[in-house]
């Protein structure tokens, strides 16, 4: 349903960023986009969104071609969600925010507010609504961009490093926010990031180096090669990394993510040498 | 962080004039500019100083308040007056001290300045006191709406307010973080002299504005990418409704006026 | 020897604040010279807020408060706190945007300046802190704000070290890194705490990324701390991160459970990947010369396991092992 074509971009006098890009998502998958710093994973998931337009190339979102002319449509069907979730809040109050998106596309204001409320409540953020986005933490501000975007029932939800400056339980609630969308409501996920947990909940790891997709794997077997995860600055999860390095060791307990099921593969052949 | 920068200077009160439609108290504020501006003599400044003296009474917000509101202005009010005093040479001589002179019509002129000064300041502060933010910017934009016919539009600059409202808190606790780090690294504002301050504030400033600056790149793409486009038509959720005590206020405010300037 | 003394510290906010105020209740803590201290809270746990006592920028409103030899007491103001902030280096969070000079020479030197070092000893301090850093001395000329982010936060963190201060105390350093830099900044922290003899005092909402290098944790929820101690105790309290709403890190939920299965004292227990990877290796049929007389067994046991995780499991496996 995401299409790029041949994709070439350039950042005013900079060097090529993409030269020939080329990358296609079928409706319903879940990519997480890793790669080196300054690779331009952000700039890759602001083309699809119509943020920034392609040198040449083109990209299709379920069979439309971006351009001047879909691009507001577009927009509506790909939600973005920003890293810094102070800077995407546009308004004085929760509620107001949530509508910003309904009044740019003129919706009615009765259908307005009926939707505000049946989103509010979906995300448990009815109680907020009539605050000023500066008082909540940022968790909170996140799943009310959420619900922002949510409102305007995309099909294609992009995260920019969304969970980045989350503390660890926001992060993890997210996560869980991002499979109920996936699993629940069959949205296509594009996801910038470099929380290992949530990119080994997704179905893809695409890597971005050097202008190109440089690898198109499994997210699994992204940890598995670690000078490549290295070099996306990406450290696998403890249970993870322990059993990868016990392989490493000659102690092939096969590969677990999971604290419990890790424990579960060591058990048997644990016991105290003294 | 300071609940005042998040509501601006409004007092949350139950009071009819917190009722009224913010237009009816722009548009009523602007008629009362022009009152004052026509009112020439004492008597129709006290009837004024009377209307206004009725609203604030009634308006659910202790006077003092209003007080405290027009403090920063006395020193421009101290000015002014000496200003009359000391260049208004029409009158009876009072005092006369080598080039200088104090007459009667200075001394009443510099009266009638302050006079004036302190109706508008304390009108204002009703307007402020009784409206929030997001109602005063609704308002607004509907008065300036025939600023539309000479090519400005309304609409940008109710957005940037917004924006303005949106994001002064942020950058307050931003820079407040900012002169706490300066201070850990040996530049304590309270500590320093002068001269010094100064260089200080130019360590606030700098980052300040970087800051402003990246947070507005961002901004921009957050509101483009949710479909924002300058200038094209949009809805709101927020609306205005005007009733007939706001119709009642305006007609009020139209007689005194013409009454200052028939007078 | 102590170099920090709170004694029922609490502070409370004076104005009307939108955000919940995060105050500190009857805070007592003692912190050692040559430490890494990990304080440990969620979000609105009042661990910024007590951070920032440690230089004197809040101040408590009851209880006594004693860093290094300046003392301050509850309702009485001390100024003048230079001296002793020369001697507190305080990171704040996200110190990148707090740089606001040309070079980053320029940026560096302006702490040593403001406490009274010379140019040439200024400069020479700034050299040491980018080294210290791990970025080399090409960086001098360079405007902070054309580096990368990575970068902007080594040169703002080596902005508080080039006052050369004997306590390093950082908000949550490690915030927005991506996990590798994470990993190399709470690296250089620690060879600055075991090499130089610094004193580390980090704020972190992430359990999992100090685990291995701090040697004292405090653990704060809404105002109060909630525990300090060892790595070790706080494996066998896993409850109180719970209730302080911290994620508890899977390298903690292993060794609880190896703990509690095997009998063995969380402080025999190794920490770290490789530390792990080489302890079960020792420890299990792997390292075992029969390695096949033991693999109808442990495919039996792993039966039993599922069945009923049952602490008998353990008695076994102990014995097989003797």
């Amino acid at each position: 349903m995401i299409r790029l074509e041949n994709i070439h971009f350039q950042y005013p006098k900079r060097e090529a960023l993409f030269s020939d890009l080329k990358l296609h998502v079928p409706r319903g998958q879940w990519v997480s986009i890793v790669g080196p710093n300054g690779s331009g994973k952000s700039t890759l998931v602001k083309l699809v969104n119509g943020l920034l337009s392609p040198d040449s190339g083109t990209i299709h979102i379920d069979g439309t071609l971006l351009d001047g002319e879909s691009v507001s449509d577009i927009r509506r069907r790909t939600g973005y969600l920003f890293q810094n979730p102070d800077n995407q809040f546009i308004a004085t109050t929760v509620r107001d925010d949530i509508a910003f998106g309904m009044e740019n596309r003129c919706v009615p204001r009765a259908d307005m507010k009926q939707r505000i409320d049946a989103i509010a409540e979906q995300l448990g953020i009815s109680e907020w609504l009539n605050r000023h986005p500066a008082s909540l933490s940022g968790g909170q501000k996140q799943r009310v961009a959420i619900a922002g975007l949510l409102v305007l029932n995309p099909e294609i939800m992009i995260w920019d490093e969304a969970t980045s400056m989350l503390d660890e339980r926001s992060k993890q609630d997210m996560l869980l926010r991002l499979r109920h969308l996936h699993k629940n409501q069959g949205l296509t996920i594009l996801s910038v990031t470099h929380d290992a947990e949530e990119i080994l909940a997704s179905d893809r790891a695409v890597v971005i180096r050097n202008g190109v997709i440089a690898a198109d794997m499994s997210p699994i077997q992204l940890f598995e090669d670690r000078n490549l995860a290295w070099e996306c600055r990406l450290q696998p999860p403890f249970s993870l990394a322990l059993s990868l390095e016990l392989r490493e060791k000659g102690m092939d307990i096969g590969l677990h993510h999971h604290e419990e099921e890790l424990m579960r593969a060591l058990w048997p052949s644990l016991h105290v040498n003294k | 962080m300071d609940e005042r920068m998040v509501m601006g200077r409004y007092v949350a009160a139950q009071s009819w004039v917190h009722q009224l439609d913010p237009r009816a108290k722009l548009t009523a504020m602007v008629l009362f500019l022009i009152a004052v501006i026509c009112a020439d003599y004492s008597l129709e400044l006290a009837v004024i100083t009377a209307f206004s003296l009725v609203i604030l009474m009634t308006s659910g917000i202790p006077l003092r308040r209003y007080g405290r509101a027009s403090k920063p202005l006395w020193p421009l009010m101290a000015f002014m007056f000496l200003f009359y005093v000391l260049f208004e040479h029409n009158g009876d001589v009072w005092l006369s001290i080598g080039s200088f002179t104090v007459t009667s019509e200075g001394v009443l002129l510099g009266l009638y300045a302050v006079w004036r000064m302190l109706l508008l300041v304390c009108f204002t502060s009703i307007l402020t006191f009784t409206t929030t933010p997001i109602e005063l910017n609704l308002g607004l934009e509907a008065v300036l709406k025939p600023l539309k016919l000479i090519g400005v539009s309304p609409q940008q600059w109710t957005m940037m307010i917004t924006i303005a409202l949106r994001f002064i808190p942020t950058i307050f606790e931003e820079a407040n973080k900012i002169l706490k780090a300066q201070a850990s690294r040996g530049a304590d504002y309270e500590d320093l002299k002068l001269k010094e301050k100064g260089k200080l504030v130019v360590t606030l400033l700098v980052p300040v504005t970087v800051g402003a600056f990246r947070r507005a790149e961002e901004l921009v793409m957050a509101m483009e990418s949710r479909g924002y486009v300058l200038d094209a038509k949009r809805t709101s959720l927020r609306y205005l409704t005007w009733q007939g005590t706001d119709t009642l206020f305006i007609l009020l405010f139209i007689v005194l006026t013409a009454g200052m300037i028939i007078l | 020897m102590a170099i920090v003394t709170c004694e029922q510290i609490s502070y409370q906010y004076a104005k009307a604040s939108i955000h919940q105020p995060l105050a500190l209740i009857d805070v007592s803590l003692r912190l050692e010279q040559g430490k890494f201290y990990a304080i440990v809270g969620a979000t609105g746990s009042g661990k910024s807020t007590l951070l920032q006592h440690l230089n004197g920028i809040y101040q408590p409103t009851k209880g006594k408060l004693q860093v290094y030899d300046v003392v301050f007491a509850a309702g009485a103001k001390v100024k003048g706190l230079k001296p002793l902030r020369s001697r507190v280096g305080l990171v704040f969070q996200f110190p990148e945007q707090q740089l606001f000079e040309e070079t980053v020479e320029k940026d560096l030197m302006f702490g040593p300046i403001q406490f009274g070092a010379d140019e040439q000893q200024a400069r020479a301090a700034a050299v040491e802190a980018l080294l210290a850093v791990g970025l080399d001395e090409a960086f001098m000329a360079r405007s902070p704000f054309e580096l990368s982010g990575g970068q902007m936060r080594k040169v703002a963190i080596a902005t508080v070290l080039a006052s050369n201060p004997e306590l390093i105390v950082l908000d949550e350093p490690t915030a927005t890194l991506d996990p590798v830099s994470r990993t190399e900044l709470i690296a250089l922290l620690k060879r600055l705490c075991v090499e130089q003899g610094r004193t580390i005092v980090m704020v972190t909402h992430r359990l999992d990324e100090v685990l291995a290098a701090a040697d004292e944790f405090i653990l704060m929820q809404q105002g109060a701390v909630t525990y300090t101690g060892t790595r070790a105790d706080l494996i066998r309290s896993p409850h109180l991160l719970q209730a302080a709403d911290i994620v508890v890190p899977n390298e903690m939920k292993l060794a609880h459970e190896i703990s509690e299965r095997l009998g063995i004292v969380v402080d025999e227990l190794p920490s770290g990947i490789e530390g792990w990877a080489d302890w079960l290796i020792h420890n299990s049929d792997a390292a075992s010369k029969a390695v096949d007389r033991y693999a109808t067994d442990s495919s039996a046991s792993q039966q039993e396991q599922t069945d009923k995780a049952s602490p008998r499991g353990m008695t076994e496996s102990d014995e097989k092992g003797e």
